[in-house]
């Protein structure tokens, strides 16, 4: 999504930080405009694993290199000093689902994103190992950027700050009508079961985005994906390349409850 | 003209302050120029049609089998 937005095939992209991060790094142009909702990603792992560390030698299924489920249990093993690279095997099937794989016992961790954590738990199936939602320091910073397309952004400033407005918007509503939201979702065809969809929206943390600090997230998850070495610029010169929070401080005065 | 300011005096002008501040600083939608576009283009907020795509591009890649297992020397993106 993130090189989509950078080559213009899309103007605007939500998703989680830390692909637009590698994209930047990478030489790709974008505008991160402002954070959205802070943790959605649940790490399962099987009976047996009780911490991150113990993840060393073992199987995580992925749906990609570089995909956000990867880059964040890459940010995750990083952080607590494992090397992502030699301590984890990657498994990925293109036609079978992470998800899938974690059930048929084929790898030993995944990372689910709703409505699958709602699925599982439903299940019985796995455990949590980590939620961002929850646990420090995933759960301290946005998870979700809007990311723009920096030619759009320059030539349409009104329109931007518009569909900035109308995604916060989005954001506020979740909080004040998940079933509602839940009920739009699976109308839309967005997701299947309603009842995930309403579990998820009463857990992400969307009435988060004007108090955490986007700049802050940014800065965190650069960071870890440096000490990765998947990316080799600084923080701050992914922040002075690809950041403009003007929009979101005047949302965040216009929007204030 | 009153020269000296009385403690309330100048606490209701702070209080002014502060508001125009919050007020006056954000645009409203609608005392807003009108968008120079009423075309935006975004991305389809669907994990699972996210998923699909990815995993159709990684079918088109060379090198990559049915099960995928990755394990690189280097993380080059």
């Amino acid at each position: 999504m993130a090189t989509d937005t950078a080559s213009g095939k899309i103007d605007f992209g939500l998703n989680f930080i830390a692909p637009t991060i590698v994209a930047v790094d990478q030489g790709h142009r974008l505008t991160l405009m402002g954070g959205v909702h802070p943790g959605c990603f649940e790490l399962f792992v099987q009976p047996g694993i009780d911490s991150i560390l113990q993840l060393r030698g073992r199987k995580v299924g992925v749906q990609a290199l570089g995909s956000s489920p990867h880059l964040f249990i890459v940010s995750i093993a990083a952080h607590v000093g494992l090397d992502p690279v030699r301590d984890i095997v990657w498994v990925s099937d293109p036609d079978v689902k992470p998800k899938e794989l974690f059930l048929r016992g084929d790898v030993d961790a995944f990372l689910g994103f709703p409505p699958e954590p709602q699925e599982l738990r439903a299940k019985g199936a796995g455990r949590v190992l980590l939620n961002s939602a929850l646990d420090r320091p995933w759960s301290q910073y946005f998870c979700c950027l809007l990311a723009g397309n920096p030619g759009f952004v320059a030539a349409n400033p009104v329109a931007s700050k518009r569909v900035m407005r109308a995604i916060l918007k989005a954001a506020d509503l979740c909080v004040a009508d998940p079933a509602m939201v839940a009920r739009r979702l699976v109308e839309g065809k967005f997701t299947a079961n309603y009842d995930y969809a309403l579990q998820a929206l009463g857990e992400v943390p969307y009435k988060r985005w004007r108090d955490y600090d986007a700049e802050d997230t940014v800065r965190f998850y650069a960071l870890r994906l440096r000490e990765a070495g998947a990316i080799t610029a600084s923080p701050q010169e992914i922040i002075a390349k690809a950041t403009d929070w003007r929009f979101l401080n005047e949302l965040k005065r216009e929007l204030k409850t | 003209m009153q020269i000296i300011q009385s403690r309330r005096r100048f606490l209701a002008g702070l209080s002014a302050a502060g508001a125009v501040g919050l007020v006056g600083a954000a645009t409203p939608a609608s005392a807003e120029p009108p968008p120079e576009t009423s075309r935006i283009r975004l991305s389809r907020p669907s994990a699972s049609a996210s998923h699909r795509n990815l995993s159709r591009r990684i079918c088109c890649m060379p090198r990559v089998s049915r099960m995928w297992i990755m394990s690189r020397p280097s993380l080059a993106l």
